[in-house]
């Protein structure tokens, strides 16, 4: 079987190179979809998963911060802090201001926080400091890319002034990027003094926080608290629900063209070498053998076009990073093996369906 | 080499129909017939007489539509397809007018994958491709693929892929019509060595006369009738003494062991 399905291979080099790239092109989407996806799951929920509050508390009715809004009154800071088993409570103001560099615009998800504090900040620092006073903004380095902007650089929103001070990662939620300034700041920009967005809350030592949940939503009335690990899987929910459907869409149209493509190629190639296929049944090949020989060639057909496709991957990668940098790829090993075990069922899977003409392959054709 | 009498194939009083439509074509009419080890049995007759069906009879590619075909004592109309297929590929031989080698196989892939067929290992079946190769004086086509061979090496090696499994029934349907005189020539004394050296009961379809030269038996089939059956040479090299042998015997076609020499004067025998 395979010394047959490889030799079809190797003296058909044209249809083989023409299939391999097919396959390889079909499998870098996939490994692309699924590279951005986690890119874009990683971005959306790292400055949620990474924060290191207890309890998140925004307004009743609002449950995530990427499609939602919340606001509070900053009045409330204090009938928090007063619940028990709150350590302490951190105001933190989202906008979604136009950035400005020159002549160029773009939205940025701007978070106001409490400078002073550990908390609602940036995730990480790729370069540069943290925010230390009014004038300052951290930048998601991804964003600062797209603009063209570096650490000492000067953007401005709503005709404020501001320095570029530091480049933060884990910023990145692909439609959106986060960006840093004061609370201050962020309320100068939006023009409401004594709105916050939502508050991040520290339990004291032993408090439950689950039970400190409720007790903050009896206490303050119009808030809704959720725990850290319920508020991560609310917005990773809310990620999910737009961008899932998109990428299932797009990765089952690259499995379909990849299967017709594949039993076409495979029909064809039955229908090729159907005196082969005669004479085999003639000489008394078993059973299995036909078939097996063309489950092996379409075997070995995923298996070189998951290899060029693997090899092309990082080319790809790269090229996009440069042309659109705020497209952030996270390539791990599940999602490597996903669509290698997915090519292969795909082949496997059009093997079969092509199987069929060899029923209809005789024996007594060699006498024709 | 096995016993030289041991009977191959029974045809008893075979008939074998084709509908089209309406029509009814009889290609082969109450056929009686056996083969025996070690001889060459000659089936000619105009085309579209039958020959073909009759070969497709016994190589149990069909059933005949009326009486009996026995290969190797078993009744193939009770033979699941699975078992006529074992049979092809461990105790039957096939040449074709065209060759029908796989020419994405080199020459000796060729060789080798019917013994895979027969699931001999590979190196065994590398080992006895390489002996059949040199036998055939073909060993230095053996890295080739079919489409650089001329027509007379392409039949040699269907004669080394059709001998591969050491058949008992060899059946070539019209194994010179696509060669050369000289090559057709060669084709018809390599298919009587397979007889004689290697005890293969051998059925060939032609138009070839030569063929009655080297035949045990000459069968006549005419608008699917075998008409009559003509002796030939016994088993024994072109145009040799074996005429003048089976005179002294006396017993007209039996089969007899040959004198260890072919048609040119070269004893080489296939190893079995
Ligand atoms: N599968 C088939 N279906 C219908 N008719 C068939 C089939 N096979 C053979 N025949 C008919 O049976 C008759 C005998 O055919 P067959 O091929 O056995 O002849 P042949 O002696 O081998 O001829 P040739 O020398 O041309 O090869 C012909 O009339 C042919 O048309
Ligand atoms: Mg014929």
């Amino acid at each position: 079987m395979f010394l047959y399905a490889f030799r079809l291979l190797q003296r058909q080099p044209q249809r083989l190179f023409l299939t391999i790239a097919a396959i390889a092109l079909c499998a870098v989407m996939m490994l692309f979809l699924l590279a951005t996806y986690r890119g874009v799951a990683d971005g959306s929920v790292d400055y949620i998963r990474r924060n290191g509050c207890d309890v998140w508390v925004l307004r009743q009715n609002s449950t995530n911060l990427l499609r939602g809004t919340s606001f509070l009154t900053a009045a409330i800071e204090n009938e928090i802090r007063s619940c028990d088993g709150v350590r302490d409570a951190h105001p933190v103001l989202l906008l979604l201001p136009s950035l400005h560099r020159g002549a160029q615009r773009a939205t940025v998800f701007l978070a106001g926080y409490d400078h002073t504090q550990r908390l609602g900040g940036p995730p990480a620092l790729f370069a540069g400091r943290g925010v230390h006073s009014d004038s300052d903004i951290v930048l998601d380095r991804a964003f600062a890319r797209k603009m063209e902007v570096g650490i000492g650089d000067t953007v401005s929103i709503n005709g404020t002034r501001l320095t570029v001070c530091g480049l933060s990662t884990g910023t990145n939620a692909f439609v959106i990027q986060y960006g840093f300034v004061t609370l201050a700041r962020a309320r100068s920009v939006a023009g409401i003094p004594d709105l916050v967005s939502l508050y991040l809350v520290e339990a004291a030592p032993g408090a439950i926080p689950d039970r400190l949940v409720r007790r903050i939503e009896e206490k303050v009335p119009g808030t809704a608290g959720f725990t850290d690990g319920t508020f991560l899987e609310n917005n990773l929910a809310e990620m999910e629900s737009g961008f899932l459907p998109l990428l299932f869409a797009i990765a089952g149209i690259g499995v379909v063209v990849m299967t017709v493509i594949l039993s076409l190629l495979l029909g064809i190639t039955i229908l090729e070498r159907r005196r082969d296929f005669a004479v085999m049944k003639t000489l008394g090949a078993p059973r299995g053998y036909l078939p097996g020989s063309i489950a092996v060639y379409a075997l070995m057909l995923a298996l070189f076009g998951i290899a060029a496709g693997l090899g092309m991957f990082p080319l790809l990668v790269s090229l996009v990073e440069r042309i659109s940098p705020e497209i952030n790829t996270v390539t791990t090993l599940p999602h490597v093996l996903l669509v290698v075990a997915l090519c292969i069922v795909v082949g496997e899977g059009s093997a079969l369906l092509s199987m069929r003409r060899l029923h209809s392959i005789y024996a007594l054709e060699v006498y024709q | 080499m096995r016993s030289p009498e041991a009977t191959v194939f029974r045809m008893r009083n075979a008939s074998r129909n084709f509908t089209h439509g309406a029509g009814v074509t009889h290609a082969v009419r109450g056929a009686t017939l056996d083969g025996v080890s070690g001889e060459v049995l000659v089936l000619l007759g105009p085309s579209g007489s039958g020959k073909t069906t009759l070969l497709s009879m016994l190589a149990g590619l069909i059933r005949p539509t009326a009486g009996s075909v026995e290969l190797f004592g078993h009744d193939i109309s009770g033979l699941p397809p699975q078992a006529l297929q074992r049979l092809r590929a461990a105790r039957m031989g096939f040449i074709f007018q065209t060759f029908h080698l796989f020419d994405v196989l080199k020459v000796e892939e060729n060789i080798t994958l019917v013994q895979r067929f027969n699931r001999v290992e590979r190196a065994p079946a590398k080992r006895r491709a390489k002996e059949l190769m040199e036998i055939l004086e073909i060993d230095r086509l053996a890295g080739k693929y079919p489409s650089e061979l001329s027509h007379g090496e392409k039949q040699r090696v269907a004669i080394a892929r059709a001998v591969a499994n050491r058949p008992e029934l060899l059946l070539a349907d019209e194994p010179t019509a696509s060669l050369e005189w000289n090559q057709g020539l060669e084709v018809v004394a390599l298919l009587q060595r397979c007889a004689r050296e290697f005890g293969c009961c051998v059925v060939c379809a032609t138009h070839d006369l030569r063929m009655e030269e080297v035949a045990g038996r000459v069968l006549r089939i005419t608008d699917g009738v075998l008409t009559g059956t003509a002796e030939g040479a016994v088993g024994a090299g072109i145009g040799s003494d074996a005429d003048a042998e089976k005179k002294r015997a006396g017993d007209g076609g039996t089969i007899k062991k040959p004198a260890p020499q072919d048609g040119t004067g070269q004893y080489v025998r296939i190893p079995d």
